[in-house]
């Protein structure tokens, strides 16, 4: 009985092993590859991007190489330094990412901080909406976003993705449900102490909801610095793509530069993670509910 | 330091449920009033009126003589001590005390200053740099105390201040409010649902049942002359002791019969009945004052005897009625533990009530006006 105990524990440990493992996999490759001289990642998978502009040799099969055969920083040297593209491309994810977070975040606690202290008998009714708003997926709207970016004359600038962005029902949602767990009387023994509406609200209100605050900076910035479709649809000009966009074109050659460039825009998310990791978990977990 | 005048205040919410109804009292400076009731009397309602958190449907609101019933909380010199403390649990303790002072605009160094006082005068001067979270609940409570008393406002304001702490520590605050009471000489309205706690610290009680006033007054006159049936068994633990009975007068005697037994009354008490009149009511006593084992008096089964330590609380029966007797332990030694004894009913003791309106005798044929005469409560919300 023991020994069976002892053998299902240890089938569950390589079942569990297998997913990680296929899980790191991409990680693991793209950040040990990105070390790797342009020749011998031409060698390895050579066939599958097929380089116009390489010249060396290219190998018939993919090899998949985890270990580089000589360390070499030249791409990211390359790619920060040698060619603007890359960086560009970099900037615009920020400069697309950080107006989203900061007017997401300063909007949804507003409109969070309504929907606690107002207690009107539409308020559920309008929240409802917002929850409603929350389960349809983003790309249901992008057709009328792209519609209304026209007419707005804002297609094709930063500010079609801002804009949407920046309204977002899941932050309000999250944060509505973290202000409410804060009891009623503080908002109230703070009025008596003589506090005005602002003050409850940026001294009293926000700093207990600092969990969900991080939750909601962390998941809108890896949402949005992940983003493909919005930029596809609403900028034109290449020149405006964020990097996310740009790193699917690989195909096109350069691939050492892109594991290196991908290496690179991994990191924010990872700090960014990293950082906020017990604040996530502490956010989420009050709600009862991730984001789906 | 400020008297305050409420004249006939009302509380309707939204969905027409009546909170408060005819509230009306007037505080005199450096009172200590105890709003008392059962769950959802009304009394938590009324003093957020004061404070200026619940709106007023009706009435008038004066605070030092000055009207108050639109003026924000944070202009009406008050501060508040609420059940679940509501400390700012991002702050520290200095700064929770200081919170009302910095929002004034007081210098700093005299905000340090009074700050310190406070703490030094509730014995928290070693937590002030903690956060609430480190803290325990009588702690809690001291920072609580020590934010509403920092700003020396005209009236304090405690929403059941003691009810999280457990029973020591309770009477250990209690104790320390009455002598912050004192200390400060300002005027303190309190609300709890604990009669013990209403006893003891207030110079008058306002006790109140489904949003209308029963009876203010005294400890001592809420007490022994409660005014209906409810301020009768919802003062005093345990509560006092009801007995049906059949009143008449006897050579010109009032006299209350029970299961065939004669209880004499006082002479001069005023039952309101003519010679070979009987009318029914309910006799009322205290079970600190039944005197079980007398040669002569009612007889009663004893059901069981419970040791409360320096007192014995012996549970009688007389008919279907149970009664409760609470004798000094050294009395109860010579007085048998089951069988039947005799208890007498000091007739100057007993208090006897109308069924129908549930009002004390005193009120119905006494010589004194009752104060709440206009305000009737409507039977069928006493019975609801």
């Amino acid at each position: 009985m023991k020994k069976n105990r002892y053998f299902g524990r240890f089938a569950v440990f390589v079942l569990c092993l297998v997913f990680a493992v296929a899980f790191l996999l991409p990680t693991v490759l793209t950040i040990t590859n990105s070390f790797m001289t342009e020749a011998e990642i031409n060698s390895n998978y050579g066939t599958v991007f097929n380089s116009s502009k390489s010249n060396s040799y290219q190998s018939e099969k993919v090899n998949l190489k985890f270990i580089p055969d000589k360390v070499t920083g030249s791409q990211y040297i390359n790619g920060l330094v040698r060619s603007p593209e890359y960086l560009i491309k970099f900037w615009n994810s920020v400069f697309l990412t950080l107006p989203i977070v900061l007017f997401q975040v300063a909007i949804a606690s507003l409109a969070a901080y309504g929907f606690t202290r107002w207690r009107g008998k539409i308020r559920a009714l309008i929240f409802f909406f917002y929850v409603i708003l929350m389960l349809m997926p983003y790309q249901v709207t992008l057709v009328p976003n792209y519609l209304v970016s026209k007419w707005m004359h804002i297609f094709d600038t930063r500010w079609a993705i801002v804009l949407p962005g920046t309204f977002a029902p899941f932050s309000v949602f999250l944060l509505t449900k973290f202000m409410r767990r804060i009891p009623y009387s503080l908002i109230e023994a703070a009025k008596i102490e003589g506090a005005g509406e602002w003050y409850i609200f940026t001294r009293i209100c926000l700093p207990q909801c600092r969990a969900a605050l991080y939750s909601i900076v962390i998941l809108v910035f890896i949402d949005y610095w992940n983003m493909v479709e919005q930029p596809l649809i609403l900028l034109n000009d290449p020149e405006k793509q964020p990097l996310s966009v740009f790193l699917s074109t690989i195909n096109q050659g350069e691939i050492g530069l892109a594991f290196a460039m991908a290496t690179v825009y991994m990191i924010p998310s990872l700090l960014l993670f990293l950082h906020g990791e017990e604040y996530l978990v502490e956010g989420i977990a009050h709600q009862g509910s991730v984001k789906g | 330091m400020a008297g305050l005048t409420i004249k006939n205040v009302k509380k309707i919410y939204d969905n027409q449920v009546l909170a408060v109804a005819e509230f009306s009292i007037d505080i005199a400076d450096k009172e200590f009033i105890v709003l008392v009731g059962p769950s959802g009397c009304g009394k938590s309602t009324a003093l957020r009126m004061i404070a200026g958190l619940e709106e007023i449907t009706d009435g008038e609101l004066y605070i030092d003589g000055q009207y108050m019933n639109d003026v924000e909380p944070k202009d009406r010199d008050i501060s508040m001590v609420f059940q679940n403390y509501a400390l700012f649990p991002h702050m520290t303790v200095y700064d929770n005390i200081a919170f009302g002072l910095k929002r004034r605009k007081v210098p700093k160094n005299e905000i340090d200053e009074k700050v310190r006082e406070v703490a030094e005068i509730l014995q928290i001067s070693e937590l002030l740099q903690r956060k609430p979270k480190a803290l325990s609940g009588g702690q809690r409570q001291r920072v609580a105390i020590g934010r509403a008393i920092v700003r020396n406002p005209k009236v304090y304001l405690m929403d059941e201040p003691l009810s999280n702490l457990d029973a020591k520590l309770r009477n250990q605050m209690r104790a320390e409010l009455k002598k912050l009471h004192k200390r400060m000489n300002t005027t303190f309205i309190y609300v709890t649902h604990d009669q013990t706690e209403a006893m003891t610290l207030g110079d008058r009680i306002v006790v109140m049942k489904k949003g209308y006033i029963q009876q203010i007054g005294t400890p001592h006159e809420v007490f022994d002359h409660p005014r209906n049936l409810f301020v009768a068994s919802f003062i005093g633990t345990p509560q006092m002791n009801f007995i049906d009975v059949t009143l008449e007068l006897v050579n010109g005697t009032p006299q209350a019969k029970v299961m065939g037994a004669e209880i004499p009354l006082e002479m001069s008490m005023d039952i309101g009945l003519m010679q070979g009149e009987q009318r029914k009511a309910v006799l009322g006593i205290r079970p600190e004052y039944v005197e079980p084992g007398t040669m002569d008096g009612i007889t009663v089964k004893i059901i069981m005897q419970e040791l409360m330590g320096s007192t014995v609380q012996m549970h009688l029966v007389l008919g279907d009625t149970e009664i409760i007797a609470v004798v000094p332990v050294s009395d109860a030694e010579a007085l048998p533990a089951a069988g039947e004894l005799k208890v007498s009913l000091p007739a100057d003791r007993i208090q006897l009530f109308d069924p129908d309106s549930k009002l004390n005798y005193e009120i119905i044929y006494g010589e004194k006006e009752d104060p709440l005469a206009h305000l009737q409560m409507p039977q069928e919300a006493d019975e609801a």
